[in-house]
């Protein structure tokens, strides 16, 4: 590489870098309890538990609905389930509301721990789009991109700057500036593969909504409108008639934002380990009932679906989520390592003129 | 010409080995969890870690 092209890619990592360091400090601190969430909501109570006993046979939907609509005072549109609530179902309302309901009583069960649930949503809300709505998303989707570019770059100075090291070479009885040189090619060689997928797969989560609303614009329109509607119930048989072997995981009831005016969708995942991320809508008319897993299911929405598990790192067990809080932590020693190296190196050029400039730019000869 | 590529393996290899690891790490891990794929994923992404404990304090060259 010629010292022009170190020049170059240098300015590029530097000014790249210095562009996404806040966010990703806060993205790295505000990432690292969210990937224990699962564990946190669980031991903070913020999972509700099923009052009546299982095995007993669950209530229609109708009724579930209907008692929902009573305790929250407001129309019922959107139901759904959790894995890790068994004998739960959720109720949303138009305004947000979110009530837990027993799946066999059809009662309402008291709500979860407020402050936990509170504590872990501002986590999510600062982490996913920095309290600013859609704006957040985009600031921290360029942020993304950044990282890429900070990223790339530095993989293209790692060599001419480790030329005469070997893997790793921490060099000794050399200045502070260098150790920590070697200690930032080191931390961040090594992460560069896990950092590089986890920002790109955080890009592509920033596309959520406005993927979500290109896709329901171009849903497919319901056969009939007659204003008749069949039971809820009725209408979740026939989704899983239409869609044997797969789990529903929420249902969209007519009339709601999400949903479309004439028809039920029902969303539906496999059950392998796999599959159980590839969620697929089955719309249901809510005139004539009849049920159709959408065949033209868009790819976007399936990468979408794909980029989430490979951004929050729990899809692997404990000790997965153990390793991606390691790779959060050392992705912190970078990101301060590369901030030090570039504080140090401007205290230099300031307190000596005299010496040559770009010191930094080129590589350090080995001892 | 082969002392450019013992240079470059001397260098590279390492790098490119992690890379390669966190990868199929992160992608048997999404494969399933019969058969090892899961345990395999936490070996191939334990490697970086590894690799960085090892070496971040400074050392005598050997």
């Amino acid at each position: 590489m010629t010292a022009r092209a170190i020049r170059r890619w240098a300015l590029i990592h530097r000014w790249s870098s210095l562009a996404c360091t806040l966010f990703l400090l806060l993205l790295c601190a505000t990432g690292l309890p969210l990937i224990f969430h699962d564990e946190i909501d669980a031991a903070s109570g913020r999972l509700a538990r099923a009052a009546s006993a299982p095995g007993s046979p669950p209530a229609p939907l109708d009724r579930v609905a209907r008692r929902a609509t009573q305790a929250m005072g407001a129309q019922v549109q959107v139901l759904y389930w959790k894995d890790e609530e068994p004998g739960v179902v959720h109720a949303v309302s138009g305004t947000g509301m979110d009530l837990p309901l027993d799946m066999h009583a059809a009662a309402p069960l008291p709500p979860p721990d407020r402050q936990g649930l509170d504590l872990m949503g501002a986590m999510l809300m600062l982490h996913s789009r920095l309290f600013l709505g859609l704006a957040g998303y985009a600031l921290l989707g360029i942020a993304g991109l950044l990282t890429v570019l900070a990223v790339v770059s530095g993989v293209a100075l790692y060599g001419p700057f480790t030329r005469d090291l070997r893997f790793g070479e921490i060099r000794k009885g050399r200045s502070k500036r260098i150790v920590w040189l070697d200690r930032h090619n080191l931390t961040s060689i090594a992460t560069a593969m896990w950092l590089s997928v986890v920002a790109l797969t955080g890009v592509v989560n920033t596309l959520e909504d406005p993927l979500f609303a290109l896709w329901h614009a171009g849903a497919p329109p319901v056969m009939s409108h007659s204003g008749l509607t069949i039971p809820i119930q009725q209408a979740f048989d026939h989704a899983r008639a239409a869609a044997p072997g797969m789990i529903p995981n929420s249902m969209i009831l007519p009339g709601s934002p999400l949903g479309s005016p004439g028809a039920f969708i029902v969303w539906v995942h496999g059950d392998s380990l796999l599959t159980a991320r590839l969620f697929q809508p089955v719309f249901v008319d809510a005139a004539s009932g009849k049920a159709a897993l959408d065949p033209g299911f868009p790819w976007y929405l399936t990468a979408l679906n794909l980029a989430r598990p490979l951004h929050f790192g729990d899809y692997g067990g404990w000790p997965l989520k153990v390793l991606w809080a390691m790779l959060d932590l050392v992705t912190i020693v970078v990101l301060g390592s590369g901030l030090y190296l570039w504080w140090s190196k401007q205290r230099r050029s300031q307190t000596s003129d005299r010496q040559h400039d770009g010191s930094a730019l080129t590589p350090e000869p080995a001892a | 010409m082969n002392r450019r590529r013992a240079g470059f393996t001397r260098q590279w290899g390492w790098p490119i080995a992690l890379a390669v690891l966190t990868c199929l790490g992160l992608l048997s891990a999404l494969i399933g969890e019969a058969g090892g794929w899961r345990a395999f994923s936490w070996i191939a992404l334990a490697m970086p870690c590894l690799m960085i404990l090892r070496h971040i304090w400074p050392q005598d060259r050997r």
